[in-house]
Formats: structure tokens, C-alpha cells, sequence
């Protein structure tokens, strides 16, 4: 008969609640060999315990009351009442005080969503049994004074007993009880301690789980990261561990198949390895290439830049420039400022001189671009050092158009465009210049 | 690794890039290729800002350092070798073939010598879409430049009757 309960207790078979009701009936059985008074039951929720045994007995007769009147809350009551054991391991005469906090904890209790305290409840009611039997065989036998430790040892004990015996058991009922509350078993969460204790911590993680299921940023302890063990896997900490690593390296593998091209078909982390190496491979000895033909291709950045510049004006397949709105009015009085300083630049000058309906386009075009240049320095003394200046503050300009183009024959190539977007090319121009010089 | 990708990205590169270009081109008149492909990795990695170890290593390296070749051991032939008995190696276990590929990819991967798997994995990702990003741009800046070239003896003299 004794063993009857802890056996029914594992057995998976059983719902949770036929599992309580199978519980409480033990419980009663036990309390009925003990011939204990039974005046207590009725008077749990607001008890004042003033013997120990009667403690003892209140923790049965919190049992019943959950049997026969409302279970969920009295259990809670009691799950409460279990609970502030540990936490305060005082001596008897302070079993007021016991009382009292598990008084507190019950109206505090109710303002938690019900699943929360059917989990916190039934995560302690379902250990509380074992632990109960255990004080039982001792309350017996032992003096008075030693049911507090066992008391208060009680807790710890149901812990430990989780944890070394019925790991797989609890996992189990933990999976299971989390389905029937939730959807998901399996859940990598990052709350609370570490893997080590996880199967301890598993126990307080239900419930706060439920809650927290889909804050899984909340971090207490930011450097753990809390793992469920699915169902059916094993528990122990060191494959949990393990199948994380496991997880996070296939992950970054498939992040990686999509980076690397044509490696859909190709399975298991040997073959998806070697396309790598070959990718990775392959792309430097692209970039060598490249390098050296651009070392070739060099020979005279500075003189070809204007010619260049000009060219990708005009050529249709570059543009997709973000569109600014430039009034026209603007493209005036710099181009009018432009022009005598133009004539100082050497290598602008040429083109300049040259009258033609492209050179103006192109004129107004590297007219806004003088904008800024004509911010920094003062137009009407101009000295050897300040042209100098202007000439370079005009070729990075000049290059930041250029790269503007670059970027898009990178990018947008085959999109025909309007071929003298001079507004929006000249306000891009603006946003660019401000930006990354 | 998603910052690769984008045209900002893009365009900050080729604009850094030319400019060092320029710049290199002014003060030393030599366009040798491997020089110019220091420039590029240097800049990739200034554009990466710091947040991978491969960027940090590439910037971390001295700028000499082509020419010093590396301290590879050399297998130390000896005379006598065939005199003594073979020593049974051919038995020797080589390593997983997952952890031969990884040790390969390390010495792909700057900077990566002593990751875990976990991590260089990260690293290789990240270094393959900058590096898939600097073939972009280096491409887009030669053809560029080519075709600036080509056409610059035409442009000197007759731009009126070309345009």
C-alpha cells in the first residue's frame, strides 16, 4: 500500500489530476493510520497551527481540503505553505509566522494568471508526497524539535530527489504539463541559471516558462543561457550542452549554404566544408586578379578623372540616384561663381572653355558641386594656397560623382534611365558630399 | 553579415577605396599589384569597423610583411632514413576529415587560427560577404577606369563631335 502511490506517481499514464486525487486518497489513508484528529481539515485556509503534528497534519489536510473543495486554491494555499519552509526554517513557536506568510502568499497567489499557479501548484504538490511519506516514518520515531529540520529539510529534499532520481520522470511530466498548458515542448529560453542546475531549475522555470514564454530576452543572469530539454531526449546537463553547440553550429552551416552558391544539394558538414574552402578560396584569388589588373589599368588617376566623370554623366545605364529637388535658380549663381575659378583649375579649365551644349549641361551639373567648396572658402580673395584647396575639394567632389556612378554600374546595371537627370543627379551629389567627406 | 549587401556599404567602400588609391598613386609612383591589393584588404577591413576578428588581423598585420616569408618548418631530411627501420605510421590515425577542413579554412580565414568551429564559422560567413562586396566594387572601379581610359584620347581632342 505504501508503495503503491510512488509508483502510480511515476507511471506517465496517469493525468495529473487523477494522479492528486490518487495522492489525496493516500494521504488519507496514511493520516487514518496515524489516528490523528481530523477537526483540522476544514480549518486549513486559516489555520493557527499550534502543535507540530498538527503542522504536519495540516499539509494532509490541505490535501483533503484540495480533494473535496476547491483543489486548485487550496493546494495553492498549501503549495504556499510548503514553500516559505525552506525560506525561513524557523522553530516551532514562529509556526505563526509560517501561517501568516502563507496566508499572504495565498491572496497574493490569486492575482497570478491560473495556469501559473496550476503549475507552481502542481509542481509542488507533486513533490510534496514523497517528502511527506519521509516525515511521516520519521514524525514516529522522532522527537518533536527534529520535525522542523525535517521540515525544513523536506524542500531541499524533494529537490534533490527530483534531480538525482526521477529526472527523466520529471522532464517527462515537465514536457507533458508544459503541453497541456502550451503548445511548445521545446524551447531554448535564456532566464535564469545555468545548465548545470537545469533540472532543478526546470522545476522553477515551469511555471515562470508559462509566463515568460515568449519574453526570451528577459534575462536575470544574462550569461546563461536556460535550456528544456525536449521530449524524449535525454537530460542530463552534458548533452544538453551539447546539443546547443550542435544547434548553433548548424545553424551558422546553413546560414553559410546560403551564402555560398550552389550548395543546396550538398549535405552533411564534410562536403559543405569543402565548398567553402573553395569559395573562400576562389573569391581571393578573384580579388588578386583584380587587384592586379587594376595596377595595370592605373596608370594616371588624376588626369582621366574629369574625362571619366563626364563620361558617366551622360551614360544611361548608371543612374538610380536618390532624388533630391534642386531648384534651377540655385544652378545660377554658383555656376556663375564657378566660372571664373574654373579657369584657374587647369584640368577643369579645358573642358570648360569649350562651348557645347554638353559642356553647359555639364557645367551646371558641376555647379552644385561647388556649393559646399564655395561654403568653406571666401570666392573674392582667393589666394595660390585657396585654389589649390578648391581644386582638390573639387576632385573629391568630382570623384564622389564618379563613385556615385561606379556604384550604380555595380548595381543597377541594365536599368535605362533618363539621360540628363541633372537635378536629381546634382542634389545625390549634395547628400553624397556631405555625407562622406 | 547582412551589411554586405547593402549599397551604403557598397558605395562607402569604393569611395574609400579610390581615394586610397589616389593617394598611394601620389606618393609612390609603383603600382604593384600586391601593394594594391594591401590597400584593398586594409580598407575592407577599416570598412567592417572593427567587429571581426578577420578585419582586426588584416589591420593588425604590418605592411612589409609580403616579402617575409613565413617560418613553415621543413621536413628535416636526414641521411640515414632509410636505414632505419620503418617506423609504422602508415597505422596513424589522421585527424576527423571535419577537423582536417577546419584547420584548412583557419588558414583561409585571417586572423581565425584558433577559433572554435562555432566561431570561425561566424568569421568565414562575415569574410565571405565582405569578400563577395571588394570583388563588387574592385570590379566596378577597374571597368570604370578602363573605360575612362579608352576613351580619354578621343575625349581630349574631339568631345564636340563626339557628344
Amino acid at each position: 500500500m505504501n508503495t503503491a502511490l510512488p509508483e502510480m506517481l511515476q507511471c506517465s499514464d496517469l493525468t495529473v489530476l487523477e494522479r492528486q486525487r490518487a495522492r489525496l486518497k493516500w494521504q488519507e489513508e496514511q493520516f487514518q493510520q496515524q489516528q490523528q484528529q481530523q477537526s483540522y481539515f476544514s480549518e486549513l485556509s486559516c489555520a493557527a497551527f499550534s502543535s507540530q503534528t498538527n503542522h504536519v497534519q495540516g499539509f494532509q489536510g490541505g490535501f483533503m481540503g484540495g480533494a473535496s473543495g476547491d483543489s486548485v486554491l487550496s493546494d495553492m494555499v498549501m503549495a504556499r505553505q510548503v514553500k516559505p519552509d525552506p525560506g525561513l526554517e524557523s522553530p516551532w513557536p514562529e509556526l505563526g509566522k509560517v501561517d501568516m506568510a502563507a496566508m499572504g502568499f495565498g491572496p497574493c497567489g490569486y492575482g497570478n494568471g491560473p495556469s501559473f499557479d496550476m503549475n507552481h501548484a502542481i509542481s509542488r504538490t507533486s513533490s510534496c508526497p514523497p517528502a511527506v511519506a519521509a516525515t511521516k516514518a520519521v514524525e514516529v520515531k522522532a522527537n518533536s524539535e527534529k520535525m522542523a529540520s525535517a521540515v525544513g529539510k523536506e524542500s531541499f529534499k524533494k529537490r534533490k530527489v527530483e534531480k538525482l532520481q526521477n529526472s527523466k520522470v520529471v522532464a517527462e511530466d515537465e514536457s507533458k504539463r508544459i503541453k497541456a498548458c502550451e503548445d511548445e515542448g521545446e524551447e531554448s529560453k535564456i532566464t535564469g541559471p545555468n545548465t548545470n542546475k537545469s533540472s532543478n531549475n526546470k522545476k522553477e522555470a515551469s511555471g515562470d516558462a508559462s509566463k515568460e514564454n515568449s519574453k526570451v530576452s528577459e534575462v536575470q543572469k544574462p550569461d546563461f543561457i536556460h535550456v528544456r530539454a525536449r521530449r524524449g531526449q535525454a537530460t542530463d546537463s552534458h548533452s544538453l550542452a551539447e546539443r546547443v553547440r550542435r544547434e548553433k553550429i548548424s545553424e551558422r552551416m546553413k546560414y553559410l549554404q546560403d551564402l555560398v552558391p550552389g550548395c543546396n544539394k550538398i549535405t552533411g558538414k564534410a562536403g559543405m566544408l569543402d565548398e567553402i574552402i573553395n569559395y573562400v578560396q576562389s573569391l581571393q584569388r578573384q580579388v588578386e586578379f583584380l587587384s592586379m589588373k587594376l595596377a595595370t589599368v592605373n596608370p594616371r588617376l588624376d588626369f582621366s578623372i574629369d574625362n571619366l566623370y563626364a563620361k558617366e554623366v551622360f551614360s544611361s545605364c548608371t543612374t538610380n540616384f536618390p532624388t533630391l529637388e534642386m531648384a534651377p535658380e540655385m544652378a545660377n549663381p554658383p555656376y556663375l561663381q564657378f566660372n571664373p575659378i574654373q579657369q584657374v583649375v587647369p584640368c577643369c579649365g579645358v573642358e570648360m572653355g569649350i562651348n557645347s551644349p554638353d559642356m553647359t549641361l555639364r557645367r551646371t551639373i558641376s555647379a552644385p558641386v561647388s556649393i559646399p567648396d564655395a561654403s568653406f572658402l571666401d570666392s573674392s580673395c582667393l589666394t595660390m594656397h585657396q585654389w589649390s584647396a578648391m581644386q582638390q575639394i573639387q576632385h573629391t567632389a568630382i570623384w564622389d560623382v564618379e563613385l556615385q556612378n561606379l556604384y550604380n554600374v555595380a548595381f543597377d546595371q541594365g536599368r535605362s534611365t533618363p539621360p540628363f537627370p541633372s537635378q536629381p543627379f546634382a542634389g545625390s551629389i549634395e547628400a553624397s558630399d556631405l555625407k562622406e567627406i | 553579415m547582412k551589411r554586405w549587401r547593402t549599397k551604403r556599404e557598397h558605395q562607402i567602400y569604393s569611395s574609400k577605396l579610390f581615394q586610397a588609391l589616389c593617394r598611394s598613386r601620389r606618393t609612390s609612383s609603383s603600382t604593384s599589384a600586391k601593394e594594391l591589393h594591401q590597400t584593398a584588404d586594409r580598407v575592407l577591413s577599416i570598412t567592417a569597423k572593427g567587429t571581426t576578428r578577420w578585419s582586426r588581423a588584416i589591420l593588425a598585420a604590418p605592411l612589409t610583411a609580403g616579402t617575409n616569408m613565413k617560418k613553415h618548418k621543413k621536413a628535416k631530411v636526414t641521411v640515414h632514413t632509410r636505414l632505419r627501420k620503418p617506423v609504422v605510421n602508415r597505422e596513424k590515425k589522421k585527424l576527423p576529415v571535419v577537423e582536417r577542413k577546419l584547420k584548412a579554412l583557419r588558414r583561409l580565414v585571417p586572423g581565425c587560427r584558433k577559433l572554435s568551429c562555432n566561431n570561425l564559422l561566424e568569421e568565414t560567413s562575415d569574410y565571405i560577404a565582405a569578400l563577395e562586396m571588394q570583388v563588387r566594387a574592385m570590379t566596378a572601379i577597374t571597368e570604370f577606369l578602363a573605360r575612362g581610359e579608352a576613351q580619354a584620347p578621343t575625349d581630349r581632342l574631339g568631345s564636340i563631335g563626339n557628344m
